[in-house]
């Protein structure tokens, strides 16, 4: 509160606005839209513009790196889209804030309609005006039978309005009635439970997109995890366990089609092999909630190099990750040196074409020659043996905990359409009393409603 | 029997061109045995349709759903059983003039295309989760051509139903309506089951690929149908014309984005 008298009228204006404005603003339709129209042009943005690997966003080199290639194929608008986020669309905070605001403004929306889909299921209106029955396309008056007795006491009401009331129900509609004086309002409806299917999808709505925020905030993905065969690779995202390679296989049709291609993979963790399993492009292995789908392939090339001492600087497998035009290439940074090797190999052919190797000390190429599988040359100041070839397996990695809140999202979608679409609602009010009972009746769009209606009085006027 | 399917298609296409002049005599002389026998023959080509697929799935061991050839064959079957459904509700033909020679050009299309059964790439060898996600398209496809069918006629029929041998525009109307209804949940079926499918072979449910934001944006199309009408009262030319450029879009989606652009789903290209 405040001390001065003559503000604090303008005080409490200011103070409720705010709150009142915001809510309006959020529970506005047109709110609504301008948010799906920003969030699906970003996304349609992101999916325009490359997206920068999981790997290489969480690493500045590389990041550095892949930023530069994208100038070269940009030009100077690459610096708009770092500066805007546009390489890493899903995963900056203005994207992030907009979901959350949308998720919002659906959760107000949807509070905002509750009263107006709750109230005529559970409360509805039973008494209407005279002028609703006259306005009323669809509406009948049912003269009761003269059956009096002669002092005029006019025939029980409640007689003539269990018989309207026991059709309706035959009808499957639920009735709802207020005695009035002489006269027994009523209000009966069908489906109309199912007016709240509106309510479950756009509920879904939310929960999808909760399912999918949960994702992006609990989970990680990494697209491009490279383990050449028999190596192993450490899974990282703070999970403790490690992946290796066994072996990896491909078969061809005879056109050259790939026909299937399988890893085997072990998971270890604490220094045990835990899991195993062979994954296809559709039959990824599962572990503590980290999935490993089968996505790429390539050669990977058994390498030996030793100094003009001796002494080895590198043996490992070298997967041959990039393709430039024809070939396969990969290269690694030898170990204490300046220098770099890089190996391609052409695409097709057996397992016995040559490799070539090349050494680059900083940017300049040094020195190149082409090896045989088993072969040893001596390139620049090295021994260099490429001892065979093997094959690298690419994986798709992958957490996401929001998965299941997506399919229960899914699964609400569908069925609150099916049950909006499929059991549109009837409404009827009447009136009973001694001498007549008054009908009128409505019903969503779709339905057309006389012949049953119809069918109803005439079932009434039976009895 | 690759071969007798592949003949099979041909005969149903011949079959539908048939049925569909068929459905023009007889509308344009309302003469009833020329109805009849339209009927009888646009049935006898849907036969053919399915046996040629049934026969189809028999040789490739999977559904006949694995490049553009199949895929097109499957959805003038589509097309047909939604039509000959429609048939009986509404009891009136007229609709046969419109879609009927939908499913004919298709065909004529599909035979134009190479029909050899191919293998599979491995991203298409799960046979379950691929079959349902397909066939459920078909037939939503199938609705939506439907729908088309009826708005095209609407467009004509709605300032007091000038044209005395179509449907009352009412009528057309509720056609569109109806066929509008079955397709939609049966499109958000196809695209869960399709970020199903992503979630096991890519790892990843959604990911803007091109088919992916056709079929979003298709059924958006037919969702906002839906909206103008319940929400915002729509009827009649609005309507009818967003009905229309809905299949505009069904038909991008399903021919359009496997041949003019690449990602994931353009393996099922020609
Ligand atoms: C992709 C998103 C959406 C889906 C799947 C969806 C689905 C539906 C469906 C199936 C209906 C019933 C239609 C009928 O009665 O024929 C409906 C009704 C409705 N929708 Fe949506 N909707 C979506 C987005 C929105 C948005 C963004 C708004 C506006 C804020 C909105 C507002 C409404 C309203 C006001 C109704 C009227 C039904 C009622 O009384 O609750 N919808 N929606």
């Amino acid at each position: 509160m405040s001390e001065s008298t003559g503000e604090v009228e303008v005080r409490t204006e200011a103070k409720s606005d705010p709150i009142d404005g915001l809510w309006r603003f959020f529970s506005s339709t047109k709110t609504a839209i301008v948010l799906i129209l920003l969030v699906a042009f970003a996304s349609f943005m992101g999916s325009l513009i490359p997206q920068v690997p999981a790997s290489y966003a969480m690493d500045p080199v590389s990041y550095a790196q892949w930023l530069a290639a994208m100038r070269e194929k940009f030009g100077a608008v690459a610096n708009i889209y770092d500066a805007l986020g546009l390489f890493n669309v899903y995963n900056v905070f203005w994207f992030k804030l907009l979901l959350i605001i949308l998720i919002f403004s659906t959760i107000i929306c949807t509070i905002n309609r509750l009263p107006a889909l709750w109230n005529p299921v559970f409360s509805p209106r039973i008494k209407v005006s005279d002028g609703m029955f006259r306005a009323a396309a669809i509406r009948t008056s049912i003269k009761a039978r003269q059956k009096s007795s002669g002092r005029g006491i006019p025939q029980p009401v409640k007689g003539i309005a269990e018989t309207v009331f026991s059709t309706l129900s035959s009808h499957r509609y639920k009735v709802f009635v207020e005695q009035g004086e002489g006269t027994t309002h009523f209000y009966a409806d069908r489906n109309g439970i199912f007016k709240l299917g509106t309510l479950m999808t756009h509920l879904s709505l939310v929960i999808l997109m909760v399912g999918a925020v949960m994702g992006g905030m609990f989970g990680f993905s990494d697209d491009g995890v490279v383990i050449p065969e028999g190596k192993t690779y450490n899974v990282g995202f703070g999970e403790n366990f490690s992946i290796r390679a066994d072996q990896f296989k491909a078969e061809f049709y005879p056109d050259g089609q790939p026909k299937d291609y399988w890893s085997d993979l072990v998971v270890i963790e604490g220094g045990k092999e835990v899991a195993k399993q062979r994954i296809r492009v559709n039959e990824p292995l599962e572990y503590k909630g980290v999935r490993f789908h089968q996505s790429f392939y390539g050669p990977a090339l058994a390498v030996e190099v030793k100094d003009g001492q001796e002494r080895t600087v590198f043996s490992d497998v070298l997967p041959l990750v990039q393709s430039s035009g024809q070939n396969a290439a990969g290269w690694v940074s030898l170990p204490g040196t300046d220098v770099a090797l890089v190996a391609s190999l052409p695409f097709g052919g057996d397992a016995t074409r040559p490799a070539t190797v090349q050494l680059f000390k900083g940017q300049v190429p040094t020195s190149r020659d082409t090896l045989r599988p088993g072969e040893t040359k001596s390139i620049g100041n090295y021994q260099i043996n490429y001892k065979g070839l093997k094959s690298f397996t690419g994986l798709r990695m992958v957490k996401d905990p929001g998965v299941p809140v997506v399919w229960l999202a899914c699964t609400l979608l569908v069925v609150g359409i099916c049950v909006t679409l499929y059991f549109p609602r009837r409404r009827i009010w009447g009136r009973v009393t001694a001498q007549e009972v008054v009908m009128a009746g409505t019903a969503d769009r779709t339905v057309n409603f006389r012949p049953e209606f119809d069918r109803i009085v005439e079932a009434i006027r039976r009895v | 029997m690759e071969k007798m399917s592949i003949y099979l298609v041909t005969s149903s296409f011949g079959t539908l061109a048939i049925a569909a002049l068929l459905y023009l005599l007889h509308i344009s002389s309302k003469n009833e045995d020329i109805g009849k026998s339209a009927t009888i023959i646009a049935w006898i080509g849907g036969v053919f349709l399915t046996l040629a697929l049934v026969l189809r799935t028999i040789v490739s061991g999977r559904g006949p759903f694995a490049n553009m050839y199949e895929y097109t064959v499957s959805f003038s079957w589509g097309i047909m059983l939604s039509y000959l459904f429609f048939e009986r509700q509404i009891k009136s033909r007229s609709l046969g003039l419109l879609v009927v020679p939908i499913a004919a050009v298709l065909l004529l299309y599909a035979v134009s295309l190479p029909g050899e059964v191919e293998p599979l790439v491995p991203a298409l060898q799960n046979n379950l989760l691929l079959t349902v996600h397909v066939s459920v398209a078909i037939f939503a496809y199938g609705m939506f051509a439907v729908a088309f069918g009826s708005s095209l006629m609407y467009l004509f029929q709605k300032d007091g139903n000038k044209v005395s041998w179509l449907p009352s525009a009412d009528v057309l109307d509720d056609v569109s309506y109806k066929s509008v209804i079955i397709g939609v949940p049966l499109f958000a079926l196809v695209i869960i089951l399709g970020a199903v499918w992503g979630n096991v072979a890519w790892g990843r449910y959604w990911g803007w690929d091109p088919k992916e934001t056709a079929s979003l944006v298709t059924w958006l199309i037919y969702l906002g149908y839906l909206h103008a009408r319940s929400v915002s009262g729509w009827k009649g030319t609005p309507a009818a014309v967003l009905i229309v450029i809905g299949f505009v879009a069904t038909l991008f989606t399903f021919f359009g984005v496997n041949l003019f652009l690449s990602g994931l789903h353009s393996y099922a290209g020609l």
